[in-house]
């Protein structure tokens, strides 16, 4: 009990301390704030990814793809097979009786970006007419759907974002024709945002392609999913993969964010070495020019043990603070901006969201370098011998 | 030069003080080095791209194709000296984590083109012999211990044989950029014979990805780059020509934007670490102020002082920036090569010499509140400092 009621005295004497060494007290801040926010941030970034790639998935919807492709992009299917596809069983019918099956083509195509000019891929998604039974949740908040058998395209909310020229009654060239923008959408915030739509038969045959990309469909219930797999793999005039959209996009973003991921720790750790470096340093100074105080109290009587924890405590409050100082400035700077990425084959626009997940780890890295930077200082404050400290007087 | 034992016996005060700032003023350099590093390396990359040398590709995407018939409409271009032809093929081998590119073309007057693409005559040969012959970058080999002689099988992701099989197998008959003095510009890819690509599809056929011309004169670049895709304007591929430079830059732009990514983190870094720097100067410039003062007493001027503060901070941060710069050069070619876009490179110059530029600012800017303290100090107040 003693114990205990020395080390809250040390300790609180220590905190009040701290306004009179402000100046190294704040590296202690600062640096852990430096690893929070870069920590954080780059994080976000792939959390973000993966949400904006997991909205788009259900667990009751299927793709098609050809064997081994990697995307839908570099897919591709046949009029046949998409014939031998709406035969399988599992699939939802409409009301009309028709399966809910949507063959699409996937074009890339390079437009000038907003801001600098400079070309980037966008994406081209071309669709039949009976896509809305796949895809409810494409939504037009500006305009209207495209027509079939014209040159119209609607464009997404995130693609319109991206890319210049693309407002509603503007037109964009490509594949040797005008295409006329008649409307923007929404789509659940998911990657399809970021795409632009039209007609699959005119976009084929301005593309020259006489396959389509990939096939979605939409199964009876998430349940249905393996004996349609089953029935399309035993067809033998099928060479088709078959994922359940959330798998599919799971697999499409895990690259990049684990990238992502691996960025976000090796600079974050990095920087953990150098924060606990300015840490260790304030600490030992903290504990230096307190020498005597120290001593003094070990000399009337309070132990060791004490004042170990003080100095450790104190390290730990300067540390939350650092942390909780780099959560703010990420997600002041940071919480629902965009970037996008992407490759030659389309940009995906990617909103960062800092969230709670994302700030426990900041907190707990803090909490990491706080405790190394404490421990070996208080150490040393603890095995001081007190003659010899208070001879420096 | 004479201060030399002074400043460093000004350093060595506080010995634990120091060693710990200087290791984190390391760690900043480390991360500036190697970030720093990998985006110079991209432009060094692109700056290596000759701008006589063109290339065509189709107006609306680089995966998509035009005719292998334009290829001798081009070479008429007036400017135009020849003219080669590849088609990509994205691939990996076994493992889809294992991708790598490839590209079917002719090797001859490709590798004409392309003094730094070396390959030895006999190989050279052995691919106009060999069918499905391949010859593969060095660095690829490596990756997945490939060898002369080896049937390797790797998986399209962009071409389909006629039987429906993503699969295309080729015998390797040599290797590119093996030599001990080769640039590895040409070592993370396998390329092979564009006959036996077109003659296995299922689609495409008769079609090439892009174009690659050489030209007589680099100013004329522009106008010739009109020429060719004037020539195939209102087409049904429309062409789009860039010079090598421009294309490179135009490429790595696609993943987003590295620069901004990089530049920012770097910004943090510093910028922790300055206030870190400055904290320990001024720290350490407090506590001896009686012996400011002394040295003041033994005639120093208020300027002699104040520059031997700030002397010591540099000092202290390029030795520490030597120290970090010196690290990342180690494992920078590493790190590069790991990036698959070219092969190991050492840190390039610019680094170095604007990591230097940044030890000195920082070392400046953190000196500058506790020099203006050391100069302002009068010898009686110094010395009854205590």
């Amino acid at each position: 009990m003693n114990g205990m009621r020395q080390t809250l005295a040390i300790t609180a004497i220590n905190l009040q301390s701290i306004p009179q060494r402000i100046g190294t007290s704040l590296v202690i801040c600062v640096g852990i704030a430096g690893v929070v926010a870069v920590l954080t941030t780059v994080l976000a970034m792939a959390t973000g990814l993966k949400a904006t790639l997991a909205n788009a998935a259900r667990e009751d919807r299927a793709m098609v793809l050809s064997s081994g492709s990697l995307g839908e992009a570099l897919s591709s299917i046949s009029r046949d097979n998409l014939a031998a596809i709406e035969a399988a069983p599992g699939i939802k019918r409409g009301t009309d009786g028709g399966p809910a099956v949507s063959p699409e083509v996937l074009l890339s195509v390079n437009l000038p970006r907003k801001g600098d000019g400079n070309v980037s891929a966008l994406l081209v998604r071309g669709l039949t007419p009976e896509f809305g039974g796949v895809r409810p949740e494409i939504q037009i908040t500006e305009g209207r759907m495209f027509a079939t058998g014209v040159h119209e395209i609607v464009i997404g909310k995130s693609a319109h974002d991206q890319f210049a020229h693309l407002d509603v009654g503007d037109t964009a060239s490509f594949h040797n024709g005008e295409w006329k923008v008649v409307g923007r959408f929404t789509s659940d915030g998911d990657v399809h945002e970021s795409e632009a739509l039209g007609d699959a038969t005119t976009l084929m045959s301005a593309a020259q392609r006489t396959l389509f990309s990939a096939v979605t469909v939409t199964l009876d219930s998430k349940d249905s999913f393996e004996p349609f797999k089953e029935a399309l793999k035993h067809d033998p005039t099928l060479k088709v993969d078959v994922q359940r959209e959330t798998e599919y996009y799971e697999g499409q973003s895990k690259q990049v964010a684990a990238l992502l991921e691996i960025v976000a720790t090796t600079v974050g750790g990095i920087m953990a070495v150098g924060a606990l470096f300015g840490a260790l340093n304030t600490m030992y100074s903290a504990v230096s020019t307190r020498t005597v105080e120290i001593a003094t109290l070990r000399a009337i009587g309070f132990g060791a043990l004490p004042v170990v924890v003080s100095v450790m405590v104190e390290a730990q409050v300067l540390a939350f603070i650092g942390a909780v100082a780099g959560g703010a400035i990420a997600w002041m700077l940071f919480n629902g901006n965009a970037f996008s990425t992407g490759g030659a084959l389309g940009q995906v626009a990617v909103r960062l969201h800092v969230g709670l997940p994302l700030v426990a780890a900041g907190m707990t890295w803090a909490a990491v370098v706080g405790l190394f930077g404490g421990l070996f200082p208080a150490i040393r404050a603890a095995r001081s011998s007190v003659v010899d400290s208070l001879r420096v007087v | 030069m004479k201060y030399l034992p002074l400043l460093w016996a000004g350093l060595w005060r506080k010995p634990i003080r120091t060693i710990l700032t200087v290791l984190s003023i390391v760690v900043a350099f480390l991360l500036f080095g190697v970030l720093n590093g990998v985006i110079s390396g991209f432009e060094y990359a692109a700056s290596k791209m000759s701008d006589t040398r063109l290339r065509v590709m189709n107006r609306a995407n680089i995966l998509e194709s035009m005719p292998i018939s334009y290829e001798a409409r081009i070479a008429q271009v007036p400017g135009v000296r020849t003219v080669a032809h590849l088609s990509i093929l994205i691939a990996y081998y076994q493992d889809p984590k294992n991708g790598f590119s490839a590209a079917g073309l002719a090797l001859e007057p490709f590798a004409k083109m392309y003094p730094e693409m070396d390959v030895p005559a006999d190989q050279r040969a052995a691919m106009r012999t060999t069918r499905d012959g391949a010859v593969v970058g060095i660095e690829l080999a490596k990756r997945f211990n490939w060898h002369i002689g080896d049937r390797v099988t790797i998986h399209s992701m962009n071409w389909i044989k006629e039987d429906g099989s993503p699969e295309w197998t080729f015998e390797i008959v040599g290797f590119v950029n093996a030599g001990e003095k080769d640039e590895k510009v040409f070592a993370n890819e396998l390329y092979f014979n564009y006959e036996y690509l077109d003659e296995a599809r299922a689609t495409g056929k008769g079609t090439v990805h892009q174009y690659v011309a050489a030209i007589d004169d680099a100013s004329h670049a522009s106008e010739i780059a009109e020429a060719i895709d004037h020539l195939f304007a209102n087409s049904s591929a429309e062409t789009k020509t860039l010079n090598e430079r421009e294309y490179v830059v135009s490429q790595l732009r696609q993943v987003g934007d590295i620069q901004m990514f990089v530049n920012s983190i770097i910004g943090a870094v510093l910028f922790t670490l300055l206030f870190l720097a400055g904290n320990t100067m001024s720290q350490s410039v407090r506590d001896r102020i009686p012996e400011l003062g002394v040295l003041k007493t033994l005639g120093f001027s208020d300027t002699a002082v104040s520059m031997l503060v700030v002397v010591e901070a540099w000092l202290l941060c390029s030795i520490a920036a030597a120290i970090g710069l010196a690290i990342a050069a180690a494992v920078f070619p590493t790190v590069f090569a790991s990036l698959r876009f070219a092969g190991p490179i050492p840190l390039p110059t610019s680094v170095w010499g604007v990591g230097f530029g940044i030890a000195l600012l920082l070392g400046a800017l953190s000196a500058l509140i506790p020099a203006i303290q050391a100069r302002r100090l009068t010898i009686v107040e110094a010395l009854s400092g205590r």
